[in-house]
């Protein structure tokens, strides 16, 4: 019998057809769902809650939840977008409680702690050339989950999801400053833990 | 080897975002910190170079999701949202 998750994701290259195919609850058109956009999604959920069981909680209520709604899902957006703000609003709810309960405004953060540890740390690629491997990847997974929660949401929402300054604002029902300077404070402390995977120029001349 | 500011610790950037809540919610505090970010060398650049790596890390691909969890969402959302196969 055919595993799942060893199926021909081919046969529904087509949204049009996938989306025909979660209507009818069909099972392949289900599990191409998963298979395709899940990964970046489960990336967005990481990035949120800074908590993989969390972030993994996060995926699994979402697809079940889109896979349930399918029918409301009215098309004017592509899947991936619809999936994308499903996983964003759960995530973003589920973080909100927790601050509710747990965190603190003036949650600890010092610009010269926590760099990404060298050990870890590839120094035979020239960072100035080196594209976006795998490793830097994991490296600035890392270094977003060292930052306090209430700054990695204010990063994560603004300079890697896109949203604008007000609706990154609205979403952590915070004022629009706050937020900002949440922001500023997380880029502070990426400059420093990710300091060898951006280039450094002579500043000794300016 | 002259003194410089390092790139990721302009300390004056430091000094305004402070560590306490206290500015956080203010127009001018917020203002304040916008205003040196786009006039110091310091900032401008590794702001800039920050930017530049986000962009890659946004386009860089990503990993398949880890086996057991696939497999775990995948036997959820079948059983609970799809009919049952046939044969």
């Amino acid at each position: 019998m055919e595993k799942p998750w060893d199926i021909d994701l081919t046969i529904y290259d087509d949204e049009g057809e996938l989306l025909a195919g979660l209507r009818r609850k069909d099972r392949m058109a289900c599990t191409c769902l998963l298979k395709r956009f899940a990964p970046r999604l489960l990336r967005l959920a990481l990035n949120l809650t800074g908590q993989p069981d969390e972030a993994e909680d996060v995926l699994q209520e979402s697809f079940i939840q889109a896979c349930a709604n399918i029918d409301a899902f009215e098309g004017r957006s592509s899947l991936g977008t619809w999936l994308h703000r499903i996983v964003l609003n759960t995530a973003l709810m589920r973080l909100r409680r927790r601050q509710k309960d747990t965190v603190r405004l003036e949650d600890d953060w010092d610009a010269s702690s926590n760099p990404v540890p060298d050990a870890l740390i590839d120094h035979t690629t020239e960072p100035a050339e080196t594209v976006l491997t795998l490793e830097m990847r994991e490296m600035v997974d890392r270094a977003l989950l060292e930052l306090p929660p209430l700054l990695r949401a204010a990063f994560v929402l603004r300079d890697i999801e896109g949203l604008s300054t007000r609706e990154a604002a609205i979403a952590l029902e915070i004022g629009e400053p706050a937020l900002k300077v949440r922001l500023h404070r997380a880029r502070l402390v990426l400059r420093t833990a990710l300091r060898r995977y951006i280039d450094t120029p002579d500043l000794s001349t300016t | 080897m002259p003194d410089v500011p390092t790139l990721q610790t302009c300390p004056q950037l430091t000094a305004l975002l402070g560590v306490g809540a206290e500015n956080e919610s203010t127009d001018e505090g917020a203002q304040a910190i916008a205003d040196h970010v786009t006039a110091c060398a310091v900032c401008m650049v590794a702001e800039a170079q920050l930017a530049a790596l986000v962009d890659r890390y946004r386009l860089a691909e990503d990993s398949p999701l880890p086996n057991s969890l696939e497999r775990r969402l995948l036997d959820l959302m079948l059983n609970q949202t799809c009919k049952p196969s046939e044969g």
